[in-house]
């Protein structure tokens, strides 16, 4: 037993005189619970979704023949206008239902062209006489249009949820039959792993890069042959981009091995077309780079392997959390979400589910792309400045 | 005189401890000059100051290599000088060889350039044997002949090896420093070593002998042992430390 408490002592030491390590085990447990309570504590809150309101109130008569001795008399039993349903629904689910956030259209296929453009994530046609057909006596079907973007399933599935209950609480007690017929923009058939594998393409490839240079570059660092690639006649940049060119084969490789165990192992098919795959590949590739010149420039800040794997609950876990890996964005509640709009991952991983999903193909002048190379630019900028032998 | 390196008024603290303390030095061309004192006299600070990989302190210091102010001007001499780090800054996962073509390379020099130098250094530093081997699986001593072969594969005209001869048996640092010496009289190269071996320093054109940051005295070994009366440099550097001579 001596050397037991001979151990745990000279570690409890060791632990002590490491001040970063012992901010870290005070301070992780603390910024994890806090961030998971967080990031999984949110609802799918405010999803946009358009509705045309064709419906108008209804003159609703009913009336009755009696026999009265040798006539038959009509009398009307019923007369009375019912305020159009279409509007108190629609009411209800822009007052009372915080999932969407309602905006009222005229035009059906107009709509549905911006569920395409991804304004809506859904576009929902109330017909005309829908209050009519609803109340009358003879049990009339009716059929709403709902026109989806599905492409992450979890927030379709809370939109078409605060929908359907609406719409049934509303009109239960009238006879016609109320049906749905939904048409899929995008992700008509996505199933779970459909959704999750974009993301865990860009959790590999960024995550791989970061732990294979961070550890590389201490060990420049500490063996001197950093101070040696220093002294050399070329611009510090050239370092930065030599790591860049070697990772880009070492993504490309691994989003390979990806797509090859989704397809054959989950069935998933990432694209359709060789462009889509040439998309998907570039936005793999950069999303390396960006976990690639992140621990270049984190290595800075780190003397051992030993202090640079603290940098991964500090800038993985809530890369993980935060991005739209495992929880939609939607569900992220807002006043974190700047923060996942903030991170280069996160529209990586909006772009792949859009190739895959939807068969986008990658131009130039995306938002998502854009926003991504800005920030792999300044990071490289940064790096080079902190790229120093000690 | 042409002076290669010239130093005056050098200084450099870090935090409360002064690891430069005001030094003037000058090394002149195709000389070995050999830097000589205890550990953590400031040997390898002032090695890294000269380089420009650290910053002295702020005042009316200056360092002037061929000319050029470091450190704003080290980039212009980055091709003709040579620097062995005390570590043995190898790759673990490249041969011996491909460790030596990689530093020429890097250093400029055009692939054939690099290739017939590696080629001439394996064979003058006896590494034919072991060329082909990963330098995680040579010997210290082979490993360090590889870094110093690193060091010197772009004949740098100016070259600064800190305690290259550190771990090597004696045969071994004998061979070093009889190397040192043919290339500094036929290449004209200007060698700047630092050791702790205070025998070693007799190899050198002149030597500075360095205690607590500062520069106890510069001299040519002879002339030293002649000053202290001592038949060593051992024995020459503890008759410093009694303060006989100033």
């Amino acid at each position: 037993m001596r050397l037991t408490f001979l151990i745990m002592r000279r570690l409890f030491r060791t632990l002590v005189r490491e001040r970063r390590t012992i901010g870290l085990v005070l301070v992780a447990p603390v910024l994890f619970m806090v961030m998971y309570g967080i990031a999984f504590g949110g609802a799918i809150e405010h999803v946009p979704i358009a509705i045309v309101n064709l419906d108008s109130d209804a003159e609703v008569v009913i009336t009755q023949t009696i026999t009265v001795g040798i006539f038959e008399v009509n009398i009307t039993v019923f007369n009375e206008t019912v305020l159009a349903l279409g509007d108190a629904i629609t009411d209800t689910l822009h007052v009372d239902d915080t999932s969407v956030d309602v905006t009222m259209y005229t035009d059906f296929e107009e709509a549905k062209r911006s569920v395409e453009n991804k304004e809506y994530t859904c576009a929902l046609l109330i017909p005309e006489n829908f209050t009519y057909n609803l109340v009358s006596p003879r049990g009339e079907n009716i059929s709403l249009e709902i026109y989806i973007d599905n492409s992450i399933p979890q927030v379709g599935g809370v939109v078409l949820q605060a929908i359907q209950e609406s719409f049934q609480e509303a009109t239960s007690d009238f006879r016609g039959n109320l049906g749905f017929n939904i048409n899929y923009a995008y992700g008509e058939n996505i199933s779970t792993i459909d959704f999750f594998t974009p993301g865990m393409i860009v959790f590999g490839v960024f995550f791989f890069s970061f732990i294979l240079v961070i550890m590389t570059l201490i060990e420049e660092r500490r063996s001197g042959t950093l101070s040696l690639l220093l002294q050399c006649p070329y611009d510090k940049i050239e370092i930065i981009l030599g790591y860049l060119g070697a990772f880009a084969v070492v993504s490309a490789v691994q989003t390979t091995l990806i797509i090859i165990v989704a397809g054959v192992v989950f069935q998933v098919t990432l694209g359709a077309t060789i462009a889509n795959y040439i998309s998907l590949y570039i936005v793999a590739i950069i999303s390396g780079w960006t976990g690639l010149v992140l621990a270049i420039f984190l290595s800075a800040f780190a003397r051992s392997e030993f202090q640079a794997v603290q940098f991964i609950p500090i800038s993985i876990i809530p890369i993980l959390l935060l991005s739209g890996i495992v929880i939609p964005l939607n569900q992220i509640p807002e006043i974190i979400r700047w923060m996942s709009y903030l991170m280069p991952t996160s529209h990586a991983v909006d772009l792949l589910r859009k190739i895959s999903i939807e068969g986008y193909i990658l131009e130039p002048s995306n938002f998502g792309f854009l926003f991504q190379i800005g920030f792999l630019i300044l990071l490289v900028v940064a790096s080079r400045l902190t790229l120093k032998e000690s | 005189m042409t002076y290669d390196v010239e130093l005056k008024g050098l200084s450099k603290k870090f935090g409360p401890v002064t690891a430069v303390d005001n030094i003037d030095l000058e090394i002149k061309q195709g000389e070995i000059f050999c830097l000589v004192g205890p550990n953590a006299a400031g040997k390898t600070t002032t090695i890294k100051l000269i380089l420009g990989i650290l910053k002295p302190e702020k005042g009316e210091s200056s360092i002037r290599v061929r000319g050029f102010n470091i450190p704003q001007e080290k980039k212009k001499l980055r091709r003709i000088i040579g620097y062995l780090p005390q570590r043995k800054a190898l790759y673990d996962m490249l041969t011996a060889r491909e460790n030596i073509e990689f530093f020429a390379k890097a250093k400029g020099l055009s692939n054939e350039e690099a290739k017939n130098n590696t080629k001439d250094l394996i064979k003058r530093l006896s590494l034919t044997d072991h060329q082909n081997k990963l330098a995680v699986h040579l010997s210290g001593g082979t490993q360090q002949r590889t870094a110093l072969a690193s060091a010197m594969v772009s004949k740098p005209q100016i070259v600064f090896l800190d305690e290259p001869t550190v771990g090597l048996d004696p045969v071994l640092r004998r061979e070093f420093w009889e190397y040192f010496k043919k290339i500094a009289q036929s290449q004209n190269t200007t060698i700047c070593v630092t050791t702790h071996y205070l025998n070693e320093a007799e190899w050198a054109d002149r030597v500075g002998v360095m205690r607590d940051g500062k520069i106890i005295a510069i001299e040519t070994p002879q002339n030293l042992m002649e000053q202290t009366n001592q038949r060593n440099m051992e024995n020459m550097f503890f008759e410093l430390l009694k303060g006989e001579i100033s």
